[in-house]
């Protein structure tokens, strides 16, 4: 398959690879949050690290960890440039959609995309719960 | 599919000979058309790969597919993450005998997802409870994330 240039090159030099700690050491620091997801459709998976500076609510470093196509891999890859420097509520507005557009996805690999977006919530989500702060309700469009 | 009655418990000869049968009649040089002996070829396709056979089951049973239920069991995405993390690591030394040794994990555990199915689909009821259905689709969920490491260690 013919992958964009831009998806060879994240797949090749992918950005942020790694994680802060083991999964037990990262779960006792509250400036960082984790998020852990997979798909289906293909059975790959991703982990993705948020530390977040909890006085300017900004995050500042992101690492993930992606067991899947060079698609997936690209995805994350990316997500974890866009989070860093941006707030959480930045944070949750990054789409699967922009991730397609950048990378130029064929239908066939959205669900790669999706699977950056939910790791990016669902890193949010983590880092709000170990910090008590509430989850805003889902707003309707 | 191939007339064969809608289990998962089919073994390869008992497949190979409901396609043989069904061949001999649809193949284009005889009275079929190219269209009959590809639904043939299709149907022997996923009959043999045990994981699509569970999968086309548990669609014939009305069953969830995964995109109704994308649940896995419980703390499965961990395990399978840390399953990966300590393989990549395993790998990185370039020995090929530690090679050999991760691909038999892998298919052991891949053996004990389809003796795991087997036996779910062996204990349905009759009409099939939605609750064991959703169970299966489960199973197979979890199931997918040992065949992609197989095909992983594969490339």
């Amino acid at each position: 398959m013919a992958y964009h240039q831009k998806v060879i090159d994240h797949y090749e030099h992918p950005r942020n690879v790694g994680n802060f700690g083991t999964s037990e050491e990262v779960k006792q620091r509250k400036d960082i949050g984790v998020g852990l997801v997979g798909a289906p459709e293909c059975g790959d998976v991703m982990q993705l690290q948020i530390k977040v500076n909890d006085e300017t609510g900004v995050i500042e470093d992101a690492r993930f960890k992606c067991f899947g196509c060079g698609s997936a891999i690209a995805s994350s890859s990316l997500a974890t440039e866009w989070l860093k420097g941006k707030t959480l509520e930045e944070g949750l507005q990054i789409k699967n959609t922009m991730i397609v557009e950048e990378l130029q996805l064929p239908p066939v690999k959205i669900h790669c995309s999706v699977l950056a977006e939910d790791a990016i919530r669902s890193a949010i989500r983590d880092y709000k719960k170990k910090n008590g702060i509430a989850e805003e309700e889902a707003q309707s469009a | 599919m191939l007339g064969l009655e809608p289990r998962f418990d089919l073994d390869s000869a008992e497949i190979d000979r409901a396609f043989l049968a069904r061949a001999a009649s649809a193949h284009p040089d005889l009275a079929g058309s190219d269209g009959s002996m590809s639904a043939l070829n299709e149907a022997r396709r996923i009959l043999a790969e045990p994981e699509r056979r569970a999968n086309a089951l548990l669609a014939l049973l009305g069953g969830p597919s995964p995109e109704q239920c994308r649940d896995l069991p419980q703390g499965f995405l961990m395990e399978i993450m840390e399953l990966r993390e300590r393989i990549e690591d395993l790998l990185a030394g370039g020995d090929a005998s530690v090679r050999a040794s991760v691909e038999r994990e892998a298919r052991a555990r891949r053996d004990a997802c389809v003796r795991a199915v087997a036996e779910a689909f062996a204990s349905l009821g009759d009409p099939p409870d939605p609750t064991a259905l959703r169970d299966i689709r489960v199973q197979l969920n979890a199931w997918r994330y040992i065949e992609r490491l197989i095909e992983q260690l594969g490339d």
